[in-house]
This record gives C-alpha cells, sequence and structure tokens, in this order.
C-alpha cells in the first residue's frame, strides 16, 4: 500500500513543476523546440524524425520567431515577449493555418527512442484547434505528471531502504518535490522528465527486492521498467550495469535460498529489459536500415577519438580533482564545485538564468551539515550497513554508470567544448539517492533533533526552489 | 538503517516523546526566515541598463583559447554604473576582471568569477560617481577551457579595440549597468502583466494561478510535516 505521505509528495512535486511550466517562457528550456518538433513530427505524420537537422515546421518556426527566443537564449540582458503588440503579433500568426509537418527534422532530439514523445501526442492530439502555445503547455503539464512520480518512487526508495524511521520517508520525499531542477526539467518537454521518474521507479523496484527478496513477479517488475527506460532515453543505458548486477545479486541470493527457479526470473527478466530494443533492431535490418537507427550515425563517431587512458583521465575530471599524471583537461577548475554543484545550484534557462556568485558560495554553508549528517549516520549504522554491502554497490554501480555515460558522451567533443554535457540535469536519474542522503542527513542529527533537521532541511529546499522561481521571473520578465 | 534480511513492514519509532513542539517551532521559524527573505528581495531594484555604447553585437571580432586582455577607448561611462555588460561569448566563462580608467586613473574596476555562460557577461564594479567620457575599458580573461569570443560591430582601425598591441578589427558592444529605481515590489504589477504574455492563454491571471499552487504547496508541506514529522 502506498503511503497518503508518498501521494503528497507526488502532489507537491506536480505542482512544483507545473508552476515551472508557466513561469518559464516557450522553448527557454535547453532542446525544448526539438523535443516538440519530435513530438509533432510523431502525432502529425505517425512516423519518426530521419533527420538531426533544425528546419522545424512553420507553426513551430513562426512561433520561435514571434517569442523572440534566438534573441532571448542565452541573452539574459533580453526579455521575453513584453508589449501588447508583441503578444498581438504572436496570436495572429499562430491562428494562421500554418505547416504543422517538419520533414523529419527533430535537432538533437531526432535519435531518442519514441516512448516520452509518443505520450505526448496525447496533450497534442487533445488541444486540436488550439494554439502551438496551448499544446505546448498541455505537454508541459504532462512532463509535470511525470515529476511528480519521481517524487512518489523516491518516497517509496526511502521507505525500502532506510525503513526504520518512517518520518524521515518524508523528509526524502519533499526535498526531491521541491528540487528546483526538477522542477524545471519536468516543466518541459523533455524526454529527462520521463527518464527521471523511470530511473527513481528501477532504484524503488531494486530496494524492495533487496528488502523483500526476489520474486518472478518483482524480477518481471524490474525488466519491463528497464524495457520503459530503454524507450524513454538513451541516457538510461547508463543505468544498465548497476541494474544487471543488481539482478544477478538478487538471483544469486534467492538461489542460495533454495529457490532454484531464480535463474529462470533472471532470465525472463532480461529478456523482458531486452525486448525493446532487441524487436527495434530486428525491424531496423529487416527493412535494410541500420540495426540502431538514426542513433547508428551518433555510434559512428565513438572511435574516431584518442587514447583509452586519455578518455579515463577525461572522465575522471569531469568530477574529481585531478591526479598525478594526469592530462589538465580542466586547469584550475574544481568541477565538482563548479559545474556539478554549482548547476544544482541555480542554472536556468539555456544556462543563462543564474544567482549572483555569493549565493554559490552561500551554498556550501547547508551543503555541509547535510552531508556531516549524513556521513555520521552512515558512521553510526556502519554495521548493517556491512549486510547490505551488495545493494549498496548496485546504487554505486548506477551512479557510476551513469557518470561515465556523460563523461564519454562529453569526451567525443573535448577539447572543442570542455564539457558538452557538463549539466547536473543529466545527474537527475540519480535523485532517489538524493533523497537517501536527505533521510539520512537528518537522521544524522540524532533522534531528539532529527525531525527538527528534516523540518530545516525541507523549509532549506523549498526556499531554494522559492528563490530559484523568482530568480527565472526576474531574468524573464523583470 | 535495516538489514538486507529485514522482511517485515517499517515501523513507527517507538522511542522517545512525538516531538511536535518542537518540530513546529522549527516549521514556523523556518518559514517566517523564507517570507522574510522574500521580503527583502523584493525591496531590492532590479539593474537596469543606463547606457550602452551604441555598438550592436553583430559580429565577431575575435576569439582566444588562452588568458588575454584587450581594451578600448572612447567610452563614456555614467555616473551610477555599477556593472559593465561585455560581449563574450563562452560555453563554460573564464575569470573576468574589468578595469576603466580615464587620464591614466583607474575609477572603476571589478571581476566576475569563472564559470559563466551565454552570449555576454556582466562584471560589477565599483560604482561610478560621475559621467566619464573618454574612458578606457579593459578586461582580462582568465586562462579558459575553450574559445572566448568577442563580439561587436566592425569599425574603421583608429576607434577599433586593441589586444595589446594588435588592434581588433572593430569595436566590442559595452552595456552600463546599475540598480533601477523602483524595487522589484513597485514593480510587482507590471512583471504580473509581461507574465501573461508570450504563453499559452495570455493573461495576468497566470501570476494567480502561480501564487494559488505555492500556497497549496505550503499548506500541504506543512500539514505532511507536522503529520509525520511532528
Amino acid at each position: 500500500v502506498i503511503p497518503r505521505a508518498a501521494w503528497v509528495c507526488a502532489l507537491v512535486a506536480f505542482s512544483n513543476a507545473a508552476c515551472w511550466s508557466f513561469i518559464t517562457p516557450p522553448f527557454e528550456v535547453p532542446d525544448e523546440p526539438d523535443h516538440f518538433a519530435y513530438a509533432q513530427q510523431l502525432a502529425e505524420t505517425g512516423r519518426l524524425p530521419t533527420s538531426n537537422g533544425k528546419r522545424f515546421s512553420q507553426v513551430e518556426l513562426t512561433a520561435l520567431r514571434d517569442l523572440n527566443q534566438a534573441e532571448v537564449r542565452q541573452r539574459p540582458q533580453n526579455l521575453s515577449v513584453f508589449s501588447s503588440a508583441q503578444q498581438q503579433r504572436l496570436s495572429r500568426d499562430l491562428a494562421a493555418p500554418l505547416g504543422r509537418t517538419n520533414g523529419g527534422n527533430a535537432g538533437v532530439a531526432a535519435s531518442e527512442p519514441p516512448l516520452f514523445y509518443t505520450l505526448q501526442t496525447i496533450p497534442y492530439r487533445l488541444a486540436a484547434g488550439a494554439s502551438l502555445l496551448v499544446r505546448l503547455e498541455l505537454m508541459r503539464l504532462l512532463s509535470s505528471l511525470m515529476a511528480g512520480l519521481t517524487a512518489l518512487f523516491t518516497f517509496l526508495f526511502v521507505r525500502e531502504s532506510l525503513p526504520s524511521e518512517r518520518w524521515a520517508w518524508t523528509v526524502g520525499g519533499l526535498g526531491v518535490a521541491f528540487a528546483p531542477l526538477l522542477g524545471f526539467m519536468s516543466g518541459s518537454v523533455n524526454p529527462d522528465a520521463m527518464l527521471y521518474a523511470v530511473s527513481a521507479a528501477l532504484l524503488y523496484c531494486l530496494a524492495r527486492a533487496f528488502r523483500r527478496g526476489l520474486t518472478l513477479r518483482s524480477t518481471c517488475l524490474i525488466g519491463a521498467v528497464i524495457a520503459v527506460g530503454l524507450l524513454t532515453k538513451l541516457n538510461f543505458i547508463g543505468l544498465l550495469p548497476g541494474a544487471g548486477l543488481g539482478l544477478i545479486l538478487l538471483a544469486r541470493r534467492a538461489a542460495r535460498a533454495h529457490r532454484p527457479t531464480a535463474y529462470g526470473w533472471l532470465a525472463c527478466g532480461v529478456a523482458i529489459g531486452a525486448a525493446p530494443a532487441a524487436l527495434y533492431a530486428i525491424v531496423n535490418v529487416l527493412s535494410h536500415h541500420p540495426a540502431l537507427g538514426i542513433v547508428s550515425d551518433t555510434s559512428n563517431v565513438v572511435g574516431h577519438h584518442r587514447s583509452v587512458a586519455g578518455e579515463i583521465s577525461y572522465i575522471w575530471q569531469l568530477y574529481l580533482p585531478r591526479l598525478p599524471g594526469m592530462a589538465h583537461d580542466f586547469p584550475g577548475y574544481l568541477t565538482a564545485r563548479e559545474i556539478w554543484f554549482d548547476g544544482y545550484v541555480g542554472l536556468y534557462g539555456w544556462f543563462d538564468t543564474v544567482f549572483p556568485a555569493w549565493v554559490y558560495h552561500l551554498a556550501l554553508v547547508p551543503a555541509a551539515p547535510i552531508a556531516l549528517g549524513c556521513l555520521r549516520a552512515l558512521v553510526e549504522n556502519r554495521a548493517p550497513l556491512l549486510k547490505r554491502r551488495g545493494e549498496l554497490l548496485v546504487y554505486a554501480a548506477i551512479s557510476l554508470g551513469l557518470m561515465v555515460l556523460v563523461g564519454a558522451d562529453s569526451y567525443l567533443q573535448f577539447p572543442t567544448v570542455p564539457a558538452e554535457y557538463g549539466q547536473t540535469r543529466y545527474l537527475l536519474p540519480l535523485l532517489p539517492l538524493l533523497g537517501a542522503v536527505l533521510a539520512l542527513a537528518a537522521r544524522g542529527a540524532g533522534r531528539r533533533w532529527g525531525p527538527v533537521a528534516g523540518v530545516s532541511i525541507v523549509v532549506l529546499l523549498f526556499a531554494h526552489d522559492l528563490f530559484s522561481q523568482l530568480q527565472t521571473i526576474a531574468r524573464y520578465y523583470g | 538503517l535495516a538489514s538486507a534480511a529485514h522482511l517485515e513492514v517499517p515501523h513507527i519509532p517507538t522511542s522517545g516523546c512525538r516531538p511536535t513542539r518542537r518540530v513546529g517551532i522549527a516549521l514556523v521559524g523556518g518559514l517566517t526566515l523564507v517570507a522574510i527573505a522574500v521580503g527583502l528581495t523584493l525591496t531590492r531594484s532590479p539593474t537596469t541598463v543606463i547606457a550602452t555604447n551604441g555598438i550592436a553585437g553583430e559580429a565577431e571580432l575575435a576569439s582566444t583559447s588562452s588568458d588575454a586582455a584587450a581594451c578600448q577607448a572612447g567610452e563614456t561611462v555614467p555616473a551610477g554604473t555599477t556593472a559593465i555588460r561585455l560581449a563574450l561569448v563562452a560555453e563554460i566563462g573564464p575569470r573576468v576582471a574589468v578595469t576603466v580608467t580615464a587620464g591614466g586613473t583607474v575609477f572603476a574596476r571589478g571581476t566576475h568569477s569563472r564559470g559563466w555562460t551565454g552570449a555576454s557577461v556582466t562584471v560589477p564594479v565599483e560604482r561610478v560617481s560621475r559621467t566619464t567620457p573618454g574612458a578606457k575599458v579593459c578586461f582580462a580573461l582568465g586562462q579558459p577551457l575553450e574559445a572566448v569570443a568577442i563580439f561587436g560591430r566592425k569599425t574603421p582601425v583608429r576607434v577599433a579595440a586593441t589586444a595589446g598591441a594588435q588592434k581588433l578589427p572593430g569595436r566590442m558592444a559595452i552595456e552600463y549597468v546599475r540598480p533601477g529605481p523602483t524595487s522589484w515590489l513597485s514593480l510587482a504589477a507590471m512583471i504580473a502583466r509581461h507574465m501573461g504574455r508570450g504563453h499559452a492563454w495570455p493573461g495576468p491571471w497566470v501570476v494567480f494561478v502561480l501564487l494559488a499552487a505555492m500556497t497549496a504547496s505550503v499548506a500541504l508541506l506543512c500539514r505532511l510535516i507536522l503529520r509525520e514529522l511532528g
């Protein structure tokens, strides 16, 4: 039974993302024009995109032009549509019968799998006859629902992984529900929103299986979640090594507990998880297309690059300080702080909406006690933790897999672009782990003060979200 | 933390008294602090552009992948300037230090830390007390991770910006910024109108929806915290 508190966390996350969807001007979220084009192509023609070109439909190009998207994007001195004359022009132009097909162009989104976009065709079609902006807003609201699912599964993950203190589940769930980056991304048309929800579901299913034991049902469920993840966004591949390790460990444990059929369940789960990708490849091969479709073009880039050692060094430095003997890939930069931490604290819009510099320094002040509280809780519970080392290894492998994927993709553009995918949003599939960290941090304050610490953490994150929204309002409308 | 073999239904902690009072105080205190911070923020003024050098950032003048410096003479820096916006383009921008001189005397300087992104960087400087024509605006870039481009307009060489002894092919776009005369609070109505534009279902109603959603979120937050943590 899902506790009522979990539903409340989901409702708060949905409400928060919905607020972001109204605050952020249309197409002022990274790659939103491309993702919208993909969904539009699917809705209007029933076919997948075939090109990563940017020649979008006439109606989308008109909206981008009238919204001054090119002038506003990455130019924080330029506000969004400001005058009533601009608004009238926008309304008039979008009311005209403009072309809605884009010749298969979907920009950077073209290589992504179709599930998220297929779902987005529902609100797109529901608003048949309405303007593009109405369709876009309804699509954003569907993404906002996915933020609710992310918070829901985070709550359930914390419940399964830290079951002994009920109140701490709420700290983890609400902490993620108010994460401004989750709200910002899920308040837009971007498959990241669904990726976060599916990743949270995967972590929950694994935690549940580790706690309650593997069954045929739970194995099939994990396989189904993996299948959905693979159909959602390619980045989900980064979670596969950890998920695979988890299934193997769980099956081995179940087999030891006199259930020899556990390895059969494992095969069943793997088959379900791999089915969509296999089916996609078979259909492509039978229709004389590259096995991985348009992704094949991207995969060709791999291998054109430098040494494996150079790549490992680069990926290491993308997250951690350089070790002796490594090349200086980020000279003078502390990437963990300046790319990932600061990116989480505040980087919205097309990376053009930021807080004043002092805010990023100030953010270290609450981050330190949260880290210390978490550390204290871990040290105090090291004995039970040791018994759960297999489970912890799985979470570490999931995190590492995602980080390596982001690093390896970034390395393809290096050194022309130093950190192409050095954006904190790419690590948000790990949000349930953040929820667990927040819950542990509160518990680290002890039984007497733990709930008070939990309240402080939640209120702090609420404030973070509120000021992030105000900063975005100031940037686009001030 | 529970062991891996912990299969029973999660339980409510049984130790100690329910700290409802402490939780309530923390909640009310925290939300009060947030309200005070928001109030203080709204009494501040947004920055506004008080002057530009009339150059549009329409053409790339130069780019550099190493630490570099450039100067541009003939600038008029208006009184009240508290920040200078330079048309520099980068994905992960380096540290930028700005120095403004007139007659060989430095009258404003400031720095912007590295890590900025976009088509401009706004560097806070000491407040300029009086309008200064004929000033020279110089900037120095720290070691960048990638090429940083300077944007502006192509001009005759004699008025162009310089990088050391080398003349750039034009002048860089520069804007002079300071806090506006009115507070965010007094601009609320204008911002509400503005937020109603460029969206689905135009109109300032969107602000009331946002306020209602935020109020509902706070109410849910309070109720849930008092029920689960109290």
